[in-house]
């Protein structure tokens, strides 16, 4: 990936959603995500590899933000419910199980599911094995399951 | 391989586990997005709502409101430092073009004059009629060398160059000019010498 092309609209969306999974909160993520693509722009050197310097970026920065929230209060934000429709329901309660995930299973599954990214592509990424990458992966699956049938049940009762 | 009632529940199963690949993920998110919820089995309704779910997610968009812009940098700043570097241009360039002696033609034109003065300077020696007079022209001779070194010398504290060689070039060296001008003494001394021996 060229240096110019990390700027695209498509990265920044990518980032974004990144960032609005780990943070929950999509303003919020907006703001993380100016501010690493700001650094990036003014960095003297090219990157060696933009796309994975990014991630990690949006990941660390959401990481101090997250503890810094935890001074004051040790849960996420509430997410705004959209739900519209079935499908937007869908969406609703997969960003609401994401939240009972740990930061590590939140970053893992969301990176792999939603933003498409293969095993190695992690592995290399966020400097974690492939086998702790496919554990921490179906930890976060197996949790989100029993959250949103908790929630499923919980609503047919 | 297509993802099928018969066999959904065995890829869900690697699916958890984190063993699938990416095509058999894909399948399983072409038989989810595909197959209406009223048709999902109950076991498999969770897991169907985490694909579509997730399907929804990866397409959600950050406002354009908040982009980051591309940085140019403002044109005061352009125009300022262009300002800035005609300004250095008139307030230094007068000064550059003041120092004359760093000039070449001013340089040449001083020292051609005074190489000239310098050949004037010379003293004459006299056409001699009688031999005996050989001895007083080889003392003048060596009188006139003499006077024109101390002249040569006087001028050379002063002047970096000493006019210009036979063969066009400015001399710079003192030794040189110092030959050279004698030379030219002894040349003309020379001449006076045979005119007078030609005569006996």
């Amino acid at each position: 990936m060229k240096n110019k092309e990390i700027f695209s609209k498509e990265n920044r969306d990518t980032l974004w959603r990144f960032a609005s999974t780990m943070l929950a909160d999509e303003e919020e993520a907006q703001d993380v995500v100016q501010d690493v693509l700001a650094k990036a722009w003014s960095r003297p050197f090219p990157m060696l590899n933009p796309k994975a310097y990014l991630i990690r970026s949006v990941r660390n920065a959401c990481i101090d933000r997250i503890r810094n929230r935890k001074l004051f209060t040790d849960e996420l934000p509430d997410l705004p419910d959209t739900s519209s429709s079935d499908h937007l329901h869908d969406a609703d309660l997969v960003r609401h199980a994401m939240k009972s995930l740990t930061e590590q299973q939140r970053m893992v599954l969301h990176l792999k599911d939603i933003e498409g990214f293969s095993t190695a592509e992690l592995s290399k990424t966020l400097n974690i094995p492939e086998n702790q990458i496919r554990v921490t992966l179906s930890r976060a699956r197996k949790a989100m399951k029993e959250y949103i049938e908790k929630e499923m049940n919980y609503g047919n009762q | 391989m297509e993802i099928n009632e018969k066999n959904v529940r065995k890829a869900v199963e690697d699916w958890y586990e984190g063993i699938s690949d990416a095509a058999q993920e894909a399948l399983l998110c072409h038989y989810f997005a595909q197959t209406p919820p009223s048709e999902i089995p109950d076991d498999l309704a969770s897991t169907a709502a985490i694909f579509r779910g997730n399907a929804i997610l990866s397409q959600k968009q950050m406002s354009e409101k908040t982009a980051v812009p591309h940085r140019k940098p403002a044109a005061w700043i352009w125009i300022a430092v262009s300002a800035a570097a005609v300004l250095l241009l008139l307030v230094f360039l007068p000064f550059a073009m003041r120092q004359t002696d760093l000039n070449p033609e001013n340089h040449v034109a001083v020292t051609t004059e005074k190489s000239e003065q310098i050949i004037e300077n010379q003293p004459t020696v006299k056409k001699s009629d009688s031999p005996m007079q050989s001895e007083c022209v080889s003392e003048k001779f060596t009188a006139a060398v003499s006077q024109s070194k101390a002249t040569q010398r006087q001028t050379a504290h002063t002047e970096q160059t000493y006019g210009y060689d036979f063969d066009g070039s400015v001399i710079t060296d003192e030794n040189v000019a110092l030959q050279s001008v004698e030379y030219l003494s002894f040349l003309e001394l020379l001449d006076e010498n045979i005119s007078t021996i030609s005569a006996f």
